[in-house]
């Protein structure tokens, strides 16, 4: 066979494993999406008791402002940090085993933000004011307060979500080009509307490549500063617990820990569902499991300064705050919280869970559990125990609030679900490109 | 509107106004401005009317402030030197018994076994048929018999009258006051030959000893007294309070030491105490000569388990130095010869000190309609029992419902063929009537009140009737028109209370000549003549009689009935008095028991277990509260709860059992201050001097950037935790001032109490091995209106901001309830509105139309009373001049009896709350966080040696 | 978009076309055009275009964003001042958190829509024949005018089809 050929050959099994992901979905694929629906229709419902008759539905009271409701917020917000690090930074850094992987992070990444934003406005007391959140030019002259962390939020997850999404346009432009003219009827259509009349000339490249970088450049700083204005949610206040300037860096990490992990506990079971083991290998899994263990490792040292720093120098609010968050009512997640963050990725130093499906599946998906205790722990052990004793209590959740949170998961693989069947979840351009440097390499090889 | 012409429309306006001025009850409905309005009655202007509180037997007067034809409010009347301007809390929520949705709103008659509704005319015609048909041939109507609360005026008067006039039976009318101190009375009627209640001038004392008396929140008249003990308290000489009993109550919080006893040992400490003080050896002085003759008629000594010889030698020795001084006692529901005998001994060693005329004054408790002695109650339930009774008239006096169960008041009660009641709500024994008469609510009713000599209170309706009730005096005055009866010349009860309370004030030497002199009394609402105390000689011959009597406690748990100052136990109390935790335990909405800790291990039980309580006399259920405050060997029960009724009165040794349920019960506050030192004591003898900067080393606390300006006026409030009594008043002021609503039993077990003001208690220095060092610290906690507050920044829609006067406000339109204002809040004062608030038609009618009903899903808090402070403001601008100083009070600090709570401009250097600031024992909450708050705390005295 | 005559070739091997290319611009041709499924790095270099102006319309972009979000946090609390927990007026710190993401959304549009509008104008100015392939698995180099040389020149280079299009 003669070299081009071979090339061609190569791009064209790139082309055929992406549309075979596009074919006609399957029962399973159906049955996941009227669960993720019904999963929606529980959170509304949910919900909806809040609006109608108030907070009082949910486990929240004096002095426990904040509960389940903002560890879902922080959470998915979380969820939301893996897409732009695997596609901005490693981009940035020529990580070459993004390829594979970033679409589907992206996509994460933007239904992330959809479900995360969503949680500022179902815990308010009056959601059907939500909007007064945003500045807007009004005849009663009223304004918002551009100090609160909360304005902060609004700001950094709208322009997180902005980017992130024209982000993954971007890349989808080329693929989706290239599955239009494979097809016919309303999927053409579909497809045309994302690829936006690309024909992929070199005169579009020239500006895709550009833009692209731009987007990396914008998106790096963009991804840590969100998480950041999360953290300073808490930062900012004076609870004891809270009040940290270690806040950021720690959340960040936290943040790309969880992200990661999901991407993985995501990628594991698609690539074998969509039979993409020849473009997700095992390297891109492994590379990404080294990124969980560093991550990971960062939030252990987060947490024993936390602790050490409080525990440092006689009583304080701070030193029975986080006593009480290791030994208190909540204690049970306090410990399920370090085993998932702390030790369960260790065992990510050994090749042999790294290696195995069923090893990286479950150190992962017990990350994600982990992650979330770990805001819940730092939201509500807190609040229980302010600074006035008299006003101890505790907090326990309700119904409607656990049936939110089964609704923000609905939510999200629903988006998720469609996603996988209606656009690639792999970037074909890139694939392609690798392959004819690849093929080049095992040329100049031969010779 | 084409129908409807300009002059039409105005017709209908100003009718409507009229309606409304009539009929107090429809004004919320007014939908336009009177035009013409009614003699001043200005809409969004208030009227203040002076009446009295007929809450307890204290007789407190009252302003009464009425917006629209309906009350609002009450206050403490100024004029009045009882309770001095101040109201207790049960005071405060007079008004929610008179806006109480259960209130009758007509009189019933008994149909079967159903009361059912009937015309007025009726209801009389048919009294009166009976009534005739009872009558013998004298006219008489034998065996009939009228059971009545205190009523020391007019409705007594008429009451007696009436009684009189259809039987010629002597005590025919018997007056019911469970309440009562009936073992004082008995004690002075032994002592002093005269069954009265002594009237206390706490301002005078020195020392003080209470022997389980509740003084400072609800024995005898506790508003005066706390006014005059806290004014004593803040002056140079600090006088010394101790607490004798088993239980630390409120005012035992209050005392500097505390002797622990088992129950019923008080009588053994007063009887040690005194035979110290008489004993020649102790040379104590200036004693009444007839020490000599007590000392022989003293038994032989016994001391007290748990008690220390010098324990007495040192409270005797300081009583013997602090002269006066004032000993108290015994607690309300004390009862029996053991009680009696207390009293007596309280009462002999106040006589041996000198204390009487002093601080204890004798011979000015209302001769008129002193409650009778129990027998006789007993005595009238015997008689009916034996079915001699044929009629029984009850005036608010409910024996099934307040006596124990073993009085066996209802099967008496069955025999009775005729009972015609009079009250507002029907009660347990309302349910027995024939005719349940509805009657005015105090705040409706005219009336007189000689609550102790040389005091006239005028009892004056602050709006029209509600319903359609009818003033029972009046009631029995038409009875007796239709009767005939003989003597009862009266139609009109008004009339007949107008010229009884003339002849009454000019007796006390008030001109009432011209009419203006009159309507000036009736503006005061009180006529104030001079009373001396009496002096009076001891009867030798009664001493043996109770210093024989010796009761041996025994060894098991032994009950003790205390009272409470709110009424969460009593399940006929309003929403307020139910819903604002009792201050000690933190229980609301339901009846408990206390263990103390060291019982509650013994028992393996923890607070909410439901225990099984057996006496003699009968046994109940009730969830346990641990109480670190009580003395191991008692098991103690509210006297509020009716549980209570069936384990019959105190000092009966109880059998506590568990019974494996638990009572999902509202508790509130946590224990301990856990060492964090908020509400602050300072000892005695290093005690902080003066200092002037003081204040300003925290307004200065390094800031980064420069503090606000507040260029007019900073409101500012001082609270001082050594007058502080933790009574409650000033939260009761709080939820009426302010439409806070009554959220109940769920609420409170869920911690979503609405109250903006609470009184945040702490048990100090508990340790088992020494129970008696327990220590109780209440800390009223309300917004501290910070200069850099925490929970303004964080608000993303500007909902809580700071004022140019210094308050923190809060914008509940615009609030979206984010509630991280209420996070960061380092004195969770921010309270949210989990669910939209509910007023129980026509509890709607009292709320304040000066402050909004917020809704669900916003934040709130305390507003300094901004509303009070804008009417102060626009008074003073009438009158073209600055506020002044006190001009300006918040309802917690206008009610509070212990005047504890300071408020003023911090800008005016006159101003008191400035001093006070000032003081060396001033501090800010949380100084470490740097909130720059408008509220100083000073800290509570510790007391030294005498 | 205007057709032009021009002689198109279609390559399997991205090098193969990159030389194309490059014999071409030898050539003297300096107009040629290409069409590919990715940007193979030999392609993109060997057509030597110049460099995209996507980067000054973000830079612009950002700028505006930043006095944007500048003017909407100082405006308007000097607008409406409210003094909240002693904080100044105007807390610069606390808006530097709006001014950044204000300048992040607004640059990231500007990139956005630089890049469509880019596209744009590249795919109206300069002619280059569709064929799906060129966005699959071939590459498509485009002479505008027909030339014998053109012809032997994309062959050589090792054009699987090479044809005139009218």
């Amino acid at each position: 066979m003669s070299v081009p050929v071979a090339v061609a050959e190569r791009m064209r099994s790139i082309d055929k494993s992406a549309e075979d992901t596009q074919q006609a979905p399957g029962l399973g694929w159906g049955a996941l999406v009227a669960l993720a629906v019904a999963c929606i229709a529980i959170g509304a419902y949910s919900w909806s008791l809040i609006i109608r008759f108030g907070m009082q539905y949910t486990g929240l009271n004096r002095p426990v402002g904040w509960g389940v409701l903002i560890t879902d917020f922080v959470f998915w917000v979380g969820i939301a940090h893996s897409g732009t690090l695997i596609s901005a930074i490693l981009f940035l850094f020529r990580a070459r085993f993004r390829t594979a992987v970033y679409r589907a992070a992206e996509a994460m990444t933007v239904f992330g933000v959809m479900t995360a934003g969503l949680f500022p406005i179902i815990h308010l007391g009056r959601p059907w004011y939500a909007f007064w959140i945003l500045p807007y030019p009004n005849q009663r002259h009223l304004q918002i307060n551009f100090r609160s962390p909360l304005v902060w939020d609004a700001f950094a997850i709208s322009t997180y979500f902005c980017v992130s999404a024209m982000f993954l346009l971007a890349g989808l432009m080329p693929d989706a080009a290239a599955l239009r003219d494979g097809s016919q009827g309303l999927r053409r259509r579909f497809y045309a509307l994302f690829a936006m009349g690309w024909r992929g000339t070199a005169e579009e490249w020239r500006h895709h490549g550009r833009a692209y970088l731009f987007f990396a450049a914008f998106a790096t700083p963009l991804v840590i500063s969100v998480h950041s204005v999360v953290s300073w949610d808490f930062a900012v206040s004076i609870v004891p617990g809270w009040h940290s300037t270690l806040f950021p860096p720690y959340f960040v990490a936290g943040a790309i820990l969880s992200g990661v992990s999901m991407v993985i506990t995501l990628l594991i079971p698609i690539r074998r569902a969509m039979k993409l083991e020849g473009l997700i290998t095992m390297q891109h899994l492994d590379m990404l499991s080294r990124l969980v263990l560093l991550t990971s490792l960062i939030v252990t040292y987060s947490y024993s300064t936390e602790f050490l720093l409080a525990l440092r120098g006689g009583a304080s609010p701070e030193r029975d705050t986080l006593l009480y968050r290791a030994t208190g009512a909540f204690w049970p997640l306090f410990w399920l919280m370090v085993l998932g963050n702390c030790i369960g990725p260790l065992f990510l130093f050994l090749k042999r869970v790294r290696g195995s499906l069923l090893g990286l599946f479950a150190v992962c998906a017990l990350v994600n559990v982990g992650m979330w205790l770990e805001r819940f722990n730092i939201v509500v052990s807190s609040l229980e125990h302010n600074r006035i004793p008299f006003d101890w209590g505790a907090y326990h959740p309700r119904l409607a609030e656990i049936g939110i949170t089964v609704g923000s998961f609905g939510w999200f693989f629903f988006w998720f679900l469609l996603f996988l069947k209606l656009l690639p979840s792999v970037s074909i351009a890139e694939l392609k490109e690798e392959a004819a440097h690849d093929h080049h390499q095992e040329a100049a090889h031969a010779a | 509107m084409s129908g409807m012409g300009r002059r039409f429309f105005l017709k209908i306006a100003s009718a409507t106004g009229a309606a409304a001025a009539c009929s107090p009850s429809h004004a919320p409905e007014m939908l336009v401005p009177l035009l013409n309005p009614p003699e001043n009655m200005v809409p969004g202007k208030p009227l203040f009317y002076r009446t009295v509180c007929r809450g307890c037997g204290a007789g407190c007067g009252v302003t009464a402030r009425s917006r629209e034809g309906r009350v609002v409010k009450l206050e403490g009347s100024p004029d009045d030197p009882i309770g001095g301007g101040a109201l207790c809390a049960r005071g405060q929520a007079e008004l929610q018994s008179l806006y109480a949705p259960d209130r009758l709103r007509g009189p019933l008659v008994r149909h079967g076994t159903e009361l059912v509704p009937v015309p007025w005319a009726d209801a009389l015609a048919q009294v009166g048929a009976l009534l005739g048909k009872l009558r013998g041939a004298d006219g008489f109507v034998h065996g009939l018999r009228m059971l009545s609360r205190c009523e020391p005026g007019s409705t007594g008067a008429v009451q007696k009258a009436f009684v009189s006039a259809l039987t010629p039976a002597a005590k025919a009318r018997v007056v019911f006051e469970p309440r009562d101190l009936v073992c004082l009375r008995a004690a002075n009627t032994q002592l002093f030959g005269k069954a009265e209640l002594p009237v206390l001038d706490l301002s005078r004392a020195r020392a003080v000893v209470s022997f389980g008396a509740d003084f400072l929140e609800t024995w005898l008249s506790p508003v005066e007294q706390a006014r005059t003990f806290m004014a004593a308290r803040s002056g140079a000489d600090r006088p010394r309070l101790t607490w004798v009993g088993p239980r630390l109550s409120m005012s035992g919080a209050n005392a500097d030491d505390w002797l622990r006893v088992r129950p019923g040992d008080e009588l053994q400490v007063a009887i040690e105490l005194l035979r110290w003080l008489v004993d020649p050896a102790n040379r104590v002085a200036h004693l009444a000569p007839e020490a000599a003759a007590i000392r022989a008629a003293l038994p032989p000594s016994r001391m007290p388990q748990g008690i220390s010889p010098e324990q007495i030698a040192h409270l005797g020795g300081e009583l013997s130095v602090r002269r006066p001084s004032a000993l108290l006692g015994p607690a309300a529901l004390a009862s029996g010869g053991g009680g009696t005998a207390l009293a007596a001994a309280v009462q002999l060693t106040n006589f041996v000190l000198g204390n009487l005329g002093k601080t204890v004054l004798l011979g000015l408790s209302s001769e008129e309609d002193a409650p009778s002695a129990e027998e006789e109650v007993r005595g009238l339930l015997e008689e009916a029992r034996r079915g001699e009774v044929k009629a029984l008239f009850l005036h608010r006096a409910d024996p099934l419902g307040k006596l124990p169960a073993s009085a066996r008041a209802e099967e008496a009660l069955r025999k009775v063929p005729l009972i015609v009641w009079f009250g507002e709500r029907l009660d347990a024994t309302a349910r027995l009537a024939q005719f349940a008469l509805a009657d005015h609510h105090a705040l409706e009713s005219f009336g007189d009140l000689e609550p102790r000599k040389g005091i006239l209170e005028l009892q004056q309706p602050a709006l029209s009737p509600l319903w359609d009730t009818r003033a029972s005096s009046q009631v029995l005055l038409d009875l007796a028109a239709t009767l005939a009866l003989p003597g009862i010349v009266d139609k009109d009860f008004h009339e007949l209370s107008k010229s009884r309370w003339q002849a009454a004030a000019k007796a006390l030497g008030a001109e009432l000549d011209s009419p203006h002199a009159q309507r000036n009394v009736q503006a005061r609402g009180i006529v104030v003549g001079r009373a001396l105390a009496a002096a009076r000689p001891l009867r030798l011959e009664a001493l043996p009689w109770f210093l024989g009597t010796r009761v041996s406690p025994g060894d098991g748990l032994q009950l003790v009935a205390f009272a409470t100052t709110l009424a969460s136990a009593d399940p006929e109390a309003p929403g307020w008095l139910r819903e604002v935790p009792d201050a000690l335990t933190g229980v609301s909405w339901s009846s408990w028991a206390e263990l103390s800790p060291i019982t509650a291990q013994r028992l393996g039980v923890k607070a909410g277990n439901l225990l099984a309580l057996r006496t003699e006399e009968g046994a109940t259920e009730l969830p346990a509260v641990i109480n670190p405050a009580l003395h191991e060997g008692a098991v103690a029960v509210p006297q509020e709860a009716p549980e209570l009724r069936a384990l019959g009165a105190m000092g009966r040794a109880v059998r506590v059992e568990r019974t494996g349920k638990t009572f999902a019960l509202p508790l509130t506050g946590h224990a301990s201050q856990e060492g964090r030192d908020l509400a602050r004591v300072v000892p005695r003898d290093e005690e902080p001097k003066h200092d002037h900067d003081h204040g300003h080393k925290h307004e200065r606390g390094g800031t980064l950037v420069p503090p606000h300006e507040h260029p007019k006026h900073r409101w500012a409030m001082s609270i001082d935790l050594d007058k502080c009594t933790g009574c409650q008043a000033c939260v009761v002021a709080c939820y009426a001032e302010n439409n806070l609503p009554v959220v109940g039993p769920q609420a409170a077990r869920d911690g979503r109490l609405m109250a903006w003001l609470r009184i945040q208690r702490s048990f100090e220095s508990i340790s088992p091995a020494a129970p008696a060092e327990t220590r109780i610290a209440v800390l009223p906690s309300l917004c501290q209106h910070c200069d850099a507050a925490p929970c303004e920044p964080v608000c993303p829609v500007y909902a809580t901001y700071h004022t140019p006067e210094g308050l923190n406000a809060q914008v509940y339109n615009r609030c979206i309830g984010t509630r991280y204002c209420a996070n960061n809040c380092p004195y969770d004062v921010r309270v949210f509105n989990w669910a939209d608030p509910v007023f129980v038609e026509p509890l709607q009618m009292q709320l304040n139309p000066d402050v909004s009903v917020r809704s669900k899903g916003v934040m709130e808090k305390c507003t300094f009373c901004v509303q009070r402070i804008r009417y102060a403001e626009g008074v003073a601008r009438g009158e073209g001049r600055e506020v002044r100083d006190g001009e300006v009070t918040p309802a917690c600090v206008q009610t509070c009896p212990a005047q504890a709570l300071v408020f003023g401009d911090a800008k005016d250097p006159q101003a008191r709350v400035v001093s006070q600031q000032q003081d060396g024992r001033a501090y800010r909450l949380l100084e470490e966080v740097n909130t720059l708050p408008a509220i100083a705390y000073l800290a509570r005295r510790g007391g030294g040696e005498p | 978009m205007p057709r032009e005559p021009g002689v198109l070739a279609v390559f399997a091997d991205p090098s193969a076309a990159a030389r194309a290319v490059r014999a071409a611009h030898a050539a003297g041709q300096r107009d040629v055009r290409a069409a590919m499924p990715a940007p193979f790095p030999e392609m993109m270099e060997a057509m030597a275009q110049p460099r995209s102006l996507i980067g000054a319309v973000t830079l612009c972009g950002a700028v505006l964003g930043m006095c944007l979000g500048l003017w909407l946090t100082i405006g308007t609390s000097v607008a409406l001042p409210i003094s909240v927990g002693g904080k100044p007026i105007v807390s610069l710190p606390a808006f530097l958190v709006i001014v950044f993401e204000v300048t992040v959304l607004v640059g990231g549009l500007s990139n956005f829509l630089g890049m469509l509008i880019g596209a744009y104008i590249g795919r109206r100015k300069r002619f280059m024949p569709a064929d799906p392939r060129f966005l699959r698995d071939r590459i498509g180099v485009f002479l505008p005018g027909t030339s014998e040389s053109a012809r032997e020149l994309l062959r050589a280079a090792g054009a699987e089809e090479v044809r005139d299009v009218a």
